[in-house]
Order: structure tokens, then C-alpha cells, then sequence
């Protein structure tokens, strides 16, 4: 857990920075720093500038490929249990809440979540399917997640956060890799890699198949909520291709999902390329995607979705105090839905939607240790219009080891499909006895505006002392044009009725006892207070926001690498209860224990929930939603070259 | 719903302030990007181990090497300074010919023309000497080549040409380099 190799970045930074300047100054010393460290520390080609992620004036966190590695996380979302201030909660056997600074549910949609680059959040209802965002982990390179709004750059959605993953580069994974899993919540799991030369670059295949048990109810009955899924992935990079570097991926899944009333199934392709070249004075890239699923609950609800999308950027520095940023761009996005007798129907059922975009943004250096950055997007949407989502930025390095910033900023979650189109049908003759009468009912409301926050929020990055170094972020967060149901109907009707405000706190500590050692620590507060305007009747959306997302969050991990080829990981959470989701105030424990006993052949053994037979996490009826039991893998790798 | 805070504002504004009375010299690539490097050539002495008979005693000096003219020596040179490495003194040499480094422990080899890379890397081959190379593409007779992604320095063994210099990588080193057999 999460050695937060993000903090030495920092502490490197600040050396780098004591280095340069006087002599007075006793540098800190960079051939201190633990390899791993020193791979993450970022040099910037781009204008030959000095870039450490330390200096962003955000609150950012990125979880490397040697944590992913070393916990053991066995997806997306649950290797961003390790990131502070981010809330993950299982629901059922596949699926996730997800969410940054409050808001959690699993249709969770104030996050922008990117892969490679795609956008993989749904235009339905602006969250993640976080059962079908899998890729092996071993393949990834990084996790960014920015807590705050990071619309400025990313755009609409981005409004309490952004979760940016990166896959390797094939050119930096030659060979072949193959790993086995076996437990008994995760019943098998089956990752296999291979990497091609071809043509000056290399191509990169990759397959994936998982097996998942069924959780347990609370009476210990079968939820009867396993899963199968299966996803091939191809990956190719050139360095020189067109005068720039190229990096292209295809990705296909097909997943299915056990449930009571019928499996629910999912598929999907996608394609994307991104081609960028150096320039004079920066850089400019050209990116392309595509994505195509379908998804299909028996009598509840259909969809087949097509998206694209095309994006320019330019960064160019302008002498040696500005770097711009812009961009253009385009996405549209086409979907069919199923009608009667499915219970969700839209109206209308087919629609297609575009999102026009540019965003113009200038990194100023004022002097050498405070820079500025004022940008915003502007984006045209089919469903409101205009939206402008600016943001000031200021971050200031006032002594090598200590960088503290400040930000306000704008940013919108535009209406999606789910808001504005959504009805529930109801069927002859009975409809659904004591929720509606027969008939057709429209939930979704075509005049609902966009959800709006203005984000203040301040940081301090420090480096205490060798190899222990803080990050602290506070924010405040002032929403308006919050979603609510109306009770105007049998059904209720979405309008923009909720208000409210958050203040939180995160902190996080990363300490490097040994180069073979290392603790980390994150500590979380949220307050979140949405309620009705005055003109509002509804009385059940607020309390059971403020609900979802825990107050207080703790964390405490260990990295511990002994006789040369065994490492331990340990981690800790406790995490105050959720009302709304009646989810008592909860401790969890997880380990991992791993041996090399030779360099292509790593062995590991994973326990997590280990402090209860089961126990829920999400979901707020506790006589049929899922709990998570104990439970335990052993998975072996082996790579070639 | 409350006015939005001033907090924001005021630090912004301190910040602003504060920041005249205090401005640290810039710092360039070049010179971040060489004590990245040295400090990556310090940790691989430190994380592989060399045959026994490279140390003539146990305080016996490691040597790292520079072939020279390369930018690095001097980088190297300040950060390198006072060094031990498991009981042995760093000691920084340079030398224009492989040839008068073979019996260096770690040698650098910035040249950037690939042919003369070859040249240089075949010369030092078979004398357990740990090779670092940077350049675009893996070659067979260098033990670890540096390179950058996306910014960042990452580093891959030729475990062939490890095992043919005797070196032995540690677990660890293996884990987060990126591996190859040429």
C-alpha cells in the first residue's frame, strides 16, 4: 500500500530545486532516493522545463506501477481503495461506488474517468460501469487522480475529480508475461501478454478472463451475483512515425453478470490512436477513439451505444514565462434503447448527441517559484448549450521542501441522457403495486440544467525530514442546480432543486524507513450538506447524498521487502458508517505476501476483508443486497523476455 | 446556501505576497535530468552484486566510470562525491577508451551514434564490467540501457549480458526494471 512514491517525487523536487539555486542551501540529496523514487520523477522535454507532479497546484495522487504491483489490487477500483479521498464501495459481486469528495453511489456521476485517454464514462447517466472497466494491472503504467474539479482541461464531468489511467508502452514491455489466479470470491483469473516488434515500434497483446463468485446476503443465502468476463486488448507505440510518436489500442470485452430475474449481459469494442510531435516550442498531439457497447438486463433495460471522438491540443511556450495549452474538440455519441416491456424506457429511445469543445490555458511563471494558471473550457452541448468552466490556479514553491497552492475554479455536470429522457413503465394490468398504477411515467425532465460547483481549495506539500514527506488538501465546495426527484408524480420528476456546500480535509503521509521499508498513512474528512431549495418538495435525494459517503476515512499501509526476494504488504482502512446506506462504522484489513524465488517467477498470497465473515458495504437494503466475505487468492506469474 | 469562502482568496493573495521576498533559482532540465541519471547509476552499484573477485579487499573502491567527453562526469562528480556503497568508497573515474576502463565496475556510456555505441559497448564486453547505455533501441552486448517515457527515466537489463559479466541483479532491481534476453 500504497508507498507513495508521489511524496519522494516531491521531496526530490525540493532537492532539485535547493540544488540549483545557492549553495547555502544543504541539498537534499537525490542519490538518496529509492529507484523507484527516482523513475517518478518527471522531466519535461516540453520546453525544457522541470514538470514534478509535486508542483502541480492540485490535489493530485498517482498510484505507480510498483504499488499497483505491490498490493496486489486486482482491479481498477479496487487499486483506488489505496488513493486518499477517494471513496470505493463494493455493491454486489461486480460492481463498484466510486467517487471523489462525496456523491458516492453506484451511478456515481461527477468523475471523469479516462483510459488511455478515452473517456470511459457513460453519456447515459456520466458514470463509470466499473464491472467492465477491467484492464490486467500489470499493464498499467499509472493512476492519476486529481481530487477537486479538473473541468478547465478535461470538461464537463470533471466536476469533484478526475481518474486518469495509463498503460504501459508496448516498447516497454518486451516478452511475455502470463498470470494464474485462484481464490475463493475471485474464483480464477487469467492474464496473458506478448509483445511483438513490428516495424521500429511494438505491438502489445494482451487477454484477460476472470471468474467471480457469488456474494453471500446478510442470512448467509446465496446473492447469486457471479460473473464471467473476458477481455482481449491490443496495444502498439512508435516513437517514429510521421515525425512524431504514435500510440495505438484497440480493446474487446464480453462480460456476463449472474442475477435472479435473468444474466445481465455486456460488450463492447473500442479503437484509439493518439499521434504527437515535438514542435519548436512544445508539443501537438491529434487524438482519436472510438467506443461501441451494448448492455442488456432481462425486463429491465437495453442499450446499444456508439461514441467518438476527435481532439487537437497545442502546447507551446511562449518566451520563458508562458506555456499555452489549447485544444479543439469533438464527440458524439448515438445510442438505441430498448421500450416496453422493459421497465426503462427513454424517451425518445434513439437519440444522438454532440459536445463540441476548446480550451485555452496559460502556465505563467511569475517568477521562478510561483506560477499561475488561468484557463477555462468551453464547451456546446446538444442539451444545454454553452457551458463555460473556468479555473485559476497559483502554485508556489517557498522553500525547496515546501510547495503550497491555491485554486478556484468552475465546473458543470452537464445533463445526460438518464436525466432528461428517462420514464418507467409500469405494466397493464397492475403496473407495479404500490409504486405505480399501469401506464407510462417520465422521470427525466428535458428542461433540466446543468449542476454547477465553484470549488475553493488550498494544499501544502511537505518534506519533513529524510524520507517522511505530508500532502494536505483542504477544499470547499459550493453546488447549485443540484438534481432532484420532484414528488410531482407517481414516480417523482428530476428538476434542479438541491443546493448545498462540502468542506473536507486529506491528508496524506508517506514515510520511507529503509529502502526496503516504507509506511503510508491518508486521513480523510467530509462534510457534506446538500438540502431542497425552498421550492422544492424533495425530501429523500439530500439525505440520502449526505449519506453515501463516509465522514471520516482512514488508511494505514506497509511495504516491506525482506531476505531479497519476499515483500509483505499490509493495509488498514476504518471508515465511518453510512447512513443512508445502513453501513455501521467499519474496519477493514488486507494482506499480501509475495516471494521471487526466481526473476521471471513471482509467487503471492492475498487476503482482504479480513476482520469479518462478510459484511456489507453498499447497497441500502440490507435483506438482499450483497456482502463481501472473506476471502483469500494465490496467483503465481511468470515472464519471459 | 453559504457565500463562498474568502479562504481561497486570502491565501492566494498571501501567497502572492510572500512570494516577492522569496524566489529560489530556476532549475533546468539539463541539470535534473544528470542527477537523475547519476543517482540512478548509484543504485545500480548498490542493487547488483558483483563477482567477489572485483573487490580486492572489503573497503576496496567501487569504481564508476565515465567514457569520456560526456556531459554526465561532471554531474556525476558532485553527486557521487563522499559516496559508500556496501563498505566501498565511490570513485569516480574517467577515460576516453574503453579499453582503460575494464576494470571499472560500472561503466557509462553516453555516446548517442550507434555505431560507435556497438563499438564501444562490444569493448567492454566479457570483462564484468555493468555496462549503462542510453539510446533508442536495446543492444545486445550493453547490460542495462537508460531511456525515457514520457518523461520519465526508466531502465532495462539484458539479462543475458548480466549473466555473461557474472552480475547478479537483486529481486527488487528486477522487479521494477524492464527485462530483456538479447
Amino acid at each position: 500500500m500504497a508507498v507513495s512514491r508521489f511524496r519522494e517525487k516531491l521531496a526530490a523536487a525540493g532537492c532539485a530545486l535547493s540544488l540549483a539555486s545557492t549553495a547555502v542551501a544543504a541539498p537534499e540529496d537525490l542519490t538518496e532516493l529509492s529507484l523507484a523514487a527516482l523513475m517518478n520523477i518527471e522531466v519535461t522535454s516540453v520546453s525544457k522545463r522541470v514538470e514534478p507532479l509535486s508542483d502541480a497546484a492540485a490535489a493530485i495522487y498517482v498510484l505507480t506501477s510498483e504499488q499497483l504491483s505491490q498490493s496486489g489490487a486486482r482491479n481498477i477500483a479496487e487499486a483506488l481503495r489505496q488513493v486518499p479521498g477517494v471513496q470505493v464501495a463494493r455493491s454486489d459481486g461486480r460492481g463498484y461506488a466510486v467517487s471523489v469528495r462525496g456523491f458516492n453511489s453506484t451511478s456515481s456521476d461527477k468523475l471523469e474517468v479516462l483510459l488511455d485517454g478515452r473517456s470511459v464514462y457513460t453519456p447515459l447517466f456520466s458514470g463509470v460501469f466499473w464491472d467492465v472497466l477491467e484492464t490486467d494491472l500489470a499493464d498499467v503504467e499509472r493512476i492519476e487522480v486529481i481530487r477537486g474539479p479538473g473541468a478547465t482541461l478535461w470538461g464537463a464531468n470533471a466536476v469533484n475529480g478526475v481518474i486518469n489511467i495509463t498503460t504501459k508502452s508496448a516498447l516497454a514491455t518486451p516478452g511475455g508475461r502470463v498470470q494464474l489466479s485462484a481464490g475463493n470470491e475471485e474464483t480464477a483469473a487469467l492474464a496473458l501478454r506478448q509483445t511483438f516488434r513490428v516495424a521500429d515500434g511494438a505491438v502489445r497483446l494482451s487477454a484477460l478472463n476472470r471468474w467471480r463468485d457469488d456474494s453471500v446476503l446478510a442470512d448467509g443465502g446465496d446473492a447469486q451475483d457471479g460473473s464471467r468476463f473476458s477481455q482481449a486488448t491490443a496495444r502498439g507505440d512508435w516513437e517514429k512515425f510521421l515525425g512524431g510518436r504514435l500510440s495505438a489500442g484497440a480493446n474487446i470485452y464480453d462480460a456476463r453478470f449472474q442475477a435472479l430475474a435473468g444474466d445481465t449481459t455486456a460488450r463492447g469494442e473500442s479503437a484509439q490512436a493518439r499521434w504527437a510531435q515535438p514542435t519548436q516550442a512544445g508539443e501537438h498531439s491529434l487524438s482519436i477513439w472510438y467506443e461501441h457497447y451494448d448492455r442488456f438486463i432481462p425486463g429491465t433495460y437495453q442499450e446499444y451505444r456508439h461514441t467518438a471522438s476527435l481532439e487537437y491540443e497545442v502546447q507551446h511556450a511562449l518566451g520563458a514565462r508562458h506555456e499555452l495549452g489549447f485544444g479543439v474538440g469533438w464527440r458524439y455519441t448515438q445510442d438505441h434503447t430498448g421500450g416496453p416491456p422493459l421497465a426503462i424506457l427513454f424517451d425518445p429511445a434513439d437519440r444522438t448527441l454532440n459536445t463540441y469543445s476548446a480550451f485555452l490555458q496559460d502556465r505563467w511563471s511569475l517568477n521562478p517559484a510561483l506560477t499561475l494558471t488561468l484557463g477555462s473550457k468551453f464547451e456546446h452541448n446538444d442539451l444545454t448549450g454553452i457551458e463555460v468552466q473556468p479555473s485559476a490556479r497559483l502554485g508556489w514553491r517557498a522553500r525547496p521542501d515546501v510547495f503550497v497552492w491555491g485554486a478556484i475554479s468552475r465546473a458543470v455536470r452537464t445533463p445526460n441522457r438518464l436525466d432528461q429522457d428517462i420514464a418507467i413503465f409500469c405494466p397493464p394490468p397492475a403496473g407495479y403495486p404500490g409504486v405505480c398504477g399501469p401506464g407510462t411515467f417520465r422521470v427525466g425532465n428535458p428542461e433540466l440544467d446543468s449542476e454547477v460547483v465553484l470549488a475553493y481549495e488550498t494544499g501544502l506539500r511537505l518534506a519533513l525530514a529524510r524520507g517522511l514527506s505530508a500532502d494536505l488538501a483542504l477544499f470547499h465546495n459550493d453546488y447549485s442546480h443540484l438534481k432532484s426527484t420532484e414528488p410531482t408524480t407517481v414516480v417523482g420528476a428530476f428538476d434542479n432543486s438541491l443546493q448545498g456546500v462540502s468542506d473536507g480535509a486529506e491528508l496524506s503521509l508517506d514515510w520511507q524507513a529503509r529502502e526496503q521499508l516504507n509506511f503510508s498513512g491518508s486521513y480523510s474528512l467530509l462534510s457534506l450538506r446538500t438540502e431542497p431549495t425552498a421550492a422544492s418538495g424533495d425530501v429523500k435525494t439530500a439525505p440520502a447524498i449526505n449519506g453515501s459517503s463516509p465522514r471520516h476515512q482512514l488508511r494505514l499501509g506497509s511495504d516491506y521487502r525482506f531476505l531479497g526476494d519476499w515483500e509483505f504488504h499490509g493495509e488498514a482502512r476504518y471508515l465511518t458508517r453510512l447512513p443512508a446506506q445502513k453501513i455501521p462504522d467499519r474496519a477493514e484489513l488486507g494482506l499480501r505476501l509475495a516471494y521471487t524465488p526466481r526473476p521471471h517467477l513471482k509467487l503471492s498470497l492475498s487476503a482482504e476483508n479480513l476482520l469479518h465473515d462478510q459484511a456489507p458495504e453498499f447497497g441500502n437494503k440490507p435483506a438482499t443486497r450483497s456482502e463481501l466475505q472473506r476471502s483469500a487468492w494465490l496467483s503465481l506469474s511468470w515472464t519471459w523476455p | 446556501m453559504r457565500a463562498p469562502g474568502h479562504c481561497g482568496a486570502r491565501l492566494l493573495l498571501a501567497a502572492l505576497v510572500l512570494s516577492l521576498a522569496l524566489a529560489p533559482g530556476p532549475v533546468r532540465a539539463e541539470d535534473l535530468e544528470a542527477k537523475l541519471k547519476s543517482a540512478f547509476l548509484l543504485n545500480f552499484v548498490r542493487f547488483i552484486r558483483f563477482p567477489a573477485e572485483r573487490y580486492s579487499s572489503p573497503d576496496a573502491p567501487v569504481d564508476i566510470c565515465v567514457l569520456t567527453p560526456d556531459p554526465l562526469a561532471e554531474a556525476l562528480e558532485q553527486s557521487l562525491a563522499g559516496k559508500v556503497v556496501g563498505g566501498h568508497p565511490v570513485r569516480l573515474r574517467r577515460g576516453d577508451r574503453p579499453e582503460a576502463l575494464r576494470d571499472c565496475h560500472l561503466v557509462f556510456v553516453g555516446s548517442r551514434s550507434s555505431d560507435l555505441l556497438d563499438s564501444q559497448l562490444a569493448r567492454l564486453a566479457g570483462f564484468g564490467v555493468l555496462s549503462v547505455h542510453e539510446s533508442g533501441a536495446p543492444k545486445s552486448t550493453g547490460v542495462i540501457r537508460l531511456y525515457s517515457s514520457d518523461n520519465y527515466l526508466r531502465f532495462e537489463i539484458n539479462q543475458a549480458a548480466a549473466e555473461r559479466e557474472r552480475l547478479e541483479p537483486s529481486a527488487g532491481l528486477l522487479e521494477i526494471a524492464t527485462r530483456i534476453r538479447l
